[in-house]
C-alpha cells in the first residue's frame, strides 16, 4: 500500500519552531531552529499535509512560561489536522513497546508514559510518509520494531537528501 | 576500526507457487488469473512480513517454469528474504496456526485465487532441510471475525451524498488520500449535503478487523478550514516575542529526550 502524503509532527518541532529565540541564543540552537523551520517549509512545498497526533498535544503541556506556547498552540488546533490515538494506533504502540517492556525487570516501572511510541504509532497506523522530529533518538527504535516504512526526519539536522539549505552551505 | 569479514552467503532461496491439478499447463492460466494469484501472493508475503516485524521485501517473478504452472519468486534482500520465505512456508504448512487474522485472511485469499486447481508452496534453498517438502495449500484455520468498534477523526471534502431506501451514504475525498464512503442517518445526510464540496472534520465510528476499518459511519460532522501550519507556528513565535516570553527551549527539548 503506498504511503500517504502526510508528515506527522512531534512536540519537539513545535517547541523548536514556535518559541522565540532566547536573547543570547547559542549558535548551535539557532541553527537547529532555522533548519527545523526550513524543513517544514520544504515539506509543505512538497505537498505534504501536516498532522498533529493527539499525544503531541499532551507532550506540550508544561508549567511556567512554556504554558504560553501550549496555550497559543491549542487555540489554533481547530484549523489543524489533529489525529486521535485511536484503536489501530494503540495496537501498533503495543507492538512497539513489547520489546522495551520485556527488557525491564518485573520490579521496574513499566507504565511510564511513552509519548514517542504513541506518536510513532499514530504515524505508522496512518501510513504516513514521514515523522518529523527534533528529537530522533527513540523514534527510530520504535519504527524499526514494526518494520515501519515511515521515514524519520530529523528536522533540526543537516538534510540528508536533496539540496543543502542556505544556512548549511559554506561560503 | 576492525571489521570481521562477512561469511559467504549461499544463493538466495526461492519461493515457488505452483498451480497444480491434473492437466493444468501454463497456457490454461489467463493473464488476469495469473495477476490475481500474484497479487494474492504479494499480499500474503506482506502480511507475513508485517506480522513477524520483518522489513517489507519486494520479491520479483524469476520465471514461470515450463511443463506446469509454477511461479518462482526471489528477492535480492538477502537479510530478510530467507526469513520471509521461512515464515511463508510455515504459515502455509500450519494453515496459519500461530499467525494472526491478517495472515490467515491473506492466505485464504491466496488459497481461493487458485480457482481451477490447488496451490502448492515450495521453499527452495533454505538452510533448514525440514522445510524442503512441497505443501499443497489448504484453507487456513477458521478465524472468528473479531471486529472491534472504535472512533476516530477524518478530514476531507464532501463529494457526494446518496440516500437510498434503507440507508444514506456520504462520500468524502479524505485528506490523506482516496475516497471513502460513510453511512449516515437521514438527518446526517441532510447535514452533509449542506457541506457539499466543502472541507469538514468528521468524527466516525468503524469496525476494526486487525488490518483495516469496515462499516464506517459518520457520527458528527463540522465545517473545517485548514490553517497554514508553519505560518501558525511563526505567528505564535512572533506573539510570544512581542509579549516578552522567554523559555529555555534547549532545556525543554532535553526534558523530552
Amino acid at each position: 500500500m503506498s504511503q500517504k502524503p502526510i508528515a506527522v509532527i512531534d512536540a519537539s518541532v513545535v517547541i523548536l519552531v514556535g518559541l522565540p529565540p532566547p536573547k543570547l541564543e547559542p549558535k548551535e540552537y539557532a541553527l537547529r531552529r532555522q533548519r527545523a523551520t526550513e524543513c517544514l517549509r520544504s515539506l509543505h512545498s512538497d505537498g505534504l499535509d501536516f498532522i498533529v497526533p493527539a499525544p503531541t498535544i499532551t507532550e506540550l503541556s508544561r508549567d511556567g512560561n512554556g504554558e504560553e506556547l501550549a496555550r497559543k498552540f491549542f487555540a489554533r488546533l481547530g484549523g489543524m489536522q489533529v489525529k486521535p490515538f485511536d484503536l489501530p494506533a494503540a495496537l501498533v504502540a503495543a507492538k512497539m513497546l513489547k520489546t522495551a517492556f520485556a527488557s525491564k525487570a518485573a520490579h521496574e516501572a513499566r507504565a511510564a508514559i511513552k509519548y514517542d511510541a504513541m506518536i510513532a504509532a499514530v504515524a505508522h497506523a496512518l501510513n504516513a510518509k514521514c515523522l518529523v522530529t527534533a528529537n530522533a533518538r527513540d523514534f527510530g527504535k520504535y519504527l524499526a520494531e514494526v518494520a515501519s516504512p515511515v521515514e524519520l526526519i530529523a528536522a533540526d539536522d543537516v538534510p540528508q537528501k536533496g539540496q543543502l539549505r542556505l544556512i548549511d552551505r559554506k561560503a | 576500526m576492525n571489521s570481521k569479514p562477512k561469511a559467504p552467503r549461499g544463493p538466495a532461496p526461492t519461493l515457488e507457487i505452483a498451480l497444480t491439478g491434473e492437466g493444468i499447463r501454463p497456457q490454461d492460466v489467463s493473464i488476469r488469473h495469473l495477476a490475481e494469484i500474484l497479487a494474492a501472493t504479494a499480499s500474503a508475503i506482506d502480511a507475513v512480513a508485517a506480522e513477524r516485524g520483518v522489513a517489507p521485501v519486494q520479491p520479483s517473478l524469476q520465471k514461470i517454469r515450463k511443463g506446469s504452472a509454477v511461479l518462482v519468486l526471489e528477492a535480492n534482500d538477502t537479510d530478510t528474504w530467507p526469513e520471509v520465505v521461512t515464515q511463508f512456508y510455515d504459515a502455509a504448512a500450519t494453515r496459519g496456526a500461530r499467525f494472526g487474522a491478517a495472515v490467515r485472511n491473506a492466505f485464504a485469499r491466496l488459497y481461493r485465487s487458485a480457482k481451477i486447481g490447488a496451490l502448492q508452496v515450495t521453499a527452495v534453498g533454505l538452510a533448514d532441510s525440514k522445510r524442503a517438502d512441497p505443501i499443497v495449500m489448504a484453507l487456513p484455520l477458521d478465524v472468528a471475525p473479531s471486529f472491534t468498534r472504535f472512533t476516530t477523526t477524518v478530514y476531507g471534502r464532501v463529494v457526494g451524498v446518496n440516500s437510498f431506501d434503507a440507508r444514506s451514504v456520504v462520500r468524502m475525498a479524505v485528506r490523506d488520500g482516496g475516497r471513502e464512503d460513510f453511512e449516515v442517518t437521514p438527518e446526517g445526510a441532510e447535514r452533509a449535503a449542506k457541506f457539499y464540496n466543502r472541507t469538514v472534520r468528521a468524527t466516525i465510528s468503524a469496525e476494526w478487523d486487525g488490518e483495516k476499518r469496515h462499516a464506517s459511519q459518520i457520527d458528527d460532522m463540522q465545517p473545517w478550514e485548514e490553517i497554514d501550519f508553519l505560518g501558525a507556528l511563526l505567528e505564535i513565535r512572533d506573539e510570544l516575542a512581542r509579549e516578552g516570553v522567554q523559555v529555555d527551549g534547549a532545556a525543554w527539548l532535553k526534558e523530552l529526550d
